[in-house]
C-alpha cells in the first residue's frame, strides 16, 4: 500500500507533533481496513488507480490534517495570506533560512571576512521579507492550483510528466541564457553593459555552472522518458545541489564581479556605480544562494530518505 | 450560490445529529472504520475526515474511551461510550426527541 503510506506521510507533515504518530497509526488502520474490505468484495487486490480513488474520496491530506487541529495559527493581514494548512511549513522554512543566514555570517566572521552587524541585520530582515513573500505567493498559487496538488499523481513515486516538461523548458531557457552571457553581457548587466565588464571571476564559474545546468536539463528529459526513475532525479539533484552549495563560498570569494569597462574613462561616479552593482550581486548571492541550495538539499534529501526507507522495507518483506 | 447556502445549512443541521448518532452507535465498541460502516449501513453517510477527528474530540471531552487492541494480528483503536458519555447521551437523546416532536408539529401545522 505504497500510495496509502505516501498519503499519510503528507498528512503527517501537517499534524501537531504530540499526536502525530497516534493519529497516523489510527488512520492507517482505518484506511487499510477499508481497502481490504473492498478487495474482499472484488475478490482481487486493488490496483493503484483504485487505491488513489479511495484516497481522493478522503479528501486532500492538508484538509484531513486540518480537521484534527482546527485552531492552527495563520498569517493574516486584512485577509488570510498564509492559511493554517501552510503556516507550520512557513514557520519551519523561516527557521531554516534564518538559520542559514546566521551560519553564513558566522562562517564569514570565523574566516575574518565578516561584513559587520549592519549587513547581518539587513540580511535577516530581507530574508524574513523574502521568505514571507514567497510563502504568500506559494499559498496563492497553491490555492489556484489546488486540484492539481490534490490529485493522486502527487502521491506516486514516478515523476509527474508536468514536473518533467516544465522543468525541461525552464532549465533549457536558463541554460541558453547562461551560455549566451559571455557574448552578450547585457543579459546580466542590462543597459549598464556598455560601461562595465564582467570580471575574471565569471570565467572561473562559467563552465561549472553551464555543466550543472546541462546535466539538470538532461535529467528532466530522462525522467520524461522514464518517469519511474525518481531515484535518479533525487540522487542527481542532491549531488548538483551539493556542488552548487559548495561553489557559493568561492563565488563570494570572487568579489568583485564587474569592473569599469576599459573603453570608459574612469571617474568617481562610475566607480561608485560599479561598487553598488557588485554589492547588490554579493548580497543577492549571500542571501538567496544558501536559501535556494539548502532548501533544495533538504527537500531532495527528505524524499530520497523516504524512497530508500520504502525500498528497504519492501526488500525485507520479500 | 443557493447550493452553497444550502450546503452550509445542511452541515450545520447535520453536525449535532452526527454526534448523537456516533454516541448511539458506540454503545457497542467499534474502531473507526467499522463505526463508519455501521453508520452507513443504517443510512447515515459520514465522511472519514469528519468522523475520525470527531471521535478524538469526543474522547477529549470525556464522552468516549478508547484503547489500542490487537484484532486479526493488527492493532486497532477501539472506541466506546464512557460512563459520562452514557449519561450525556441519554440526556441528548431526550432533547433530540423533544425537538423532533416539536418540529413535526411545527412543520405539519
Amino acid at each position: 500500500m505504497e500510495l496509502l503510506e505516501q498519503y499519510l506521510n503528507v498528512i503527517k507533515m501537517y499534524l501537531p507533533r504530540e499526536q502525530r504518530e497516534d493519529i497516523i497509526n489510527e488512520l492507517y488502520e482505518n484506511l487499510l481496513s477499508e481497502m481490504e474490505d473492498i478487495e474482499a468484495e472484488l475478490g482481487r487486490p486493488l490496483n493503484e488507480n483504485e487505491q488513489a480513488e479511495i484516497l481522493k474520496r478522503h479528501g486532500p491530506p492538508q484538509l484531513m490534517a486540518k480537521r484534527y487541529a482546527p485552531d492552527q495559527p495563520s498569517f493574516t493581514f486584512g485577509k488570510q495570506l498564509i492559511g493554517p494548512e501552510s503556516f507550520p511549513i512557513y514557520v519551519k522554512v523561516l527557521w531554516v533560512v534564518l538559520g542559514c543566514v546566521a551560519i553564513v555570517h558566522a562562517s564569514l566572521a570565523i574566516l575574518g571576512k565578516s561584513p559587520g552587524i549592519g549587513p547581518f541585520i539587513s540580511s535577516i530582515f530581507w530574508t524574513f521579507v523574502s521568505a514571507t513573500l514567497i510563502s504568500i505567493l506559494t499559498e496563492y498559487i497553491f490555492k489556484k492550483t489546488r486540484q492539481f496538488w490534490h490529485s493522486p499523481a502527487m502521491y506516486y513515486f514516478p515523476v509527474p510528466k508536468y514536473i518533467s516538461i516544465t522543468g525541461f523548458f525552464v532549465l533549457t531557457a536558463c541554460t541558453l541564457w547562461w551560455a549566451a552571457v559571455p557574448f552578450f553581457p547585457w543579459l546580466i548587466l542590462g543597459p549598464a553593459a556598455g560601461q562595465f565588464d564582467l570580471t575574471a571571476t565569471w570565467d572561473a564559474f562559467y563552465l561549472p555552472v553551464l555543466i550543472l545546468l546541462l546535466v539538470n536539463t538532461g535529467l528532466r528529459g530522462i525522467t520524461l522518458w522514464r518517469p519511474q526513475w525518481m531515484w535518479l532525479l533525487l540522487v542527481a539533484r542532491l549531488i548538483i545541489y551539493f556542488i552548487g552549495f559548495s561553489m557559493l563560498y568561492f563565488i563570494l570569494e570572487g568579489y568583485p564581479y564587474v569592473s569599469v569597462a576599459d573603453t570608459i574613462t574612469s571617474n568617481q561616479a562610475i566607480i561608485s556605480q560599479a561598487r553598488i552593482i557588485n554589492d547588490i550581486m554579493y548580497g543577492t548571492i549571500l542571501i538567496a544562494g544558501p536559501i535556494y541550495w539548502l532548501i533544495n538539499i533538504l527537500i531532495c534529501g527528505w524524499f530520497l530518505w523516504k524512497d530508500i526507507r520504502y525500498r528497504l522495507k519492501h526488500r525485507q518483506i520479500r | 450560490m443557493d447550493t452553497e447556502r444550502f450546503e452550509a445549512l445542511r452541515l450545520e443541521l447535520r453536525r449535532g445529529c452526527l454526534t448523537l448518532a456516533v454516541l448511539a452507535q458506540l454503545r457497542i465498541e467499534h474502531y473507526g472504520y467499522t463505526l463508519r460502516k455501521a453508520l452507513t449501513d443504517q443510512g447515515l453517510e459520514i465522511d472519514e475526515n469528519t468522523l475520525y477527528p470527531l471521535l478524538r474530540r469526543l474522547e477529549k471531552q470525556g464522552l468516549l474511551t478508547s484503547e489500542w487492541r490487537e484484532e486479526n494480528k493488527r492493532k486497532k483503536r477501539f472506541y466506546s461510550l464512557s460512563l459520562e458519555g452514557k449519561e450525556i447521551f441519554e440526556q441528548l437523546l431526550k432533547e433530540w426527541r423533544k425537538i423532533n416532536q416539536a418540529l413535526d408539529i411545527i412543520v405539519e401545522a
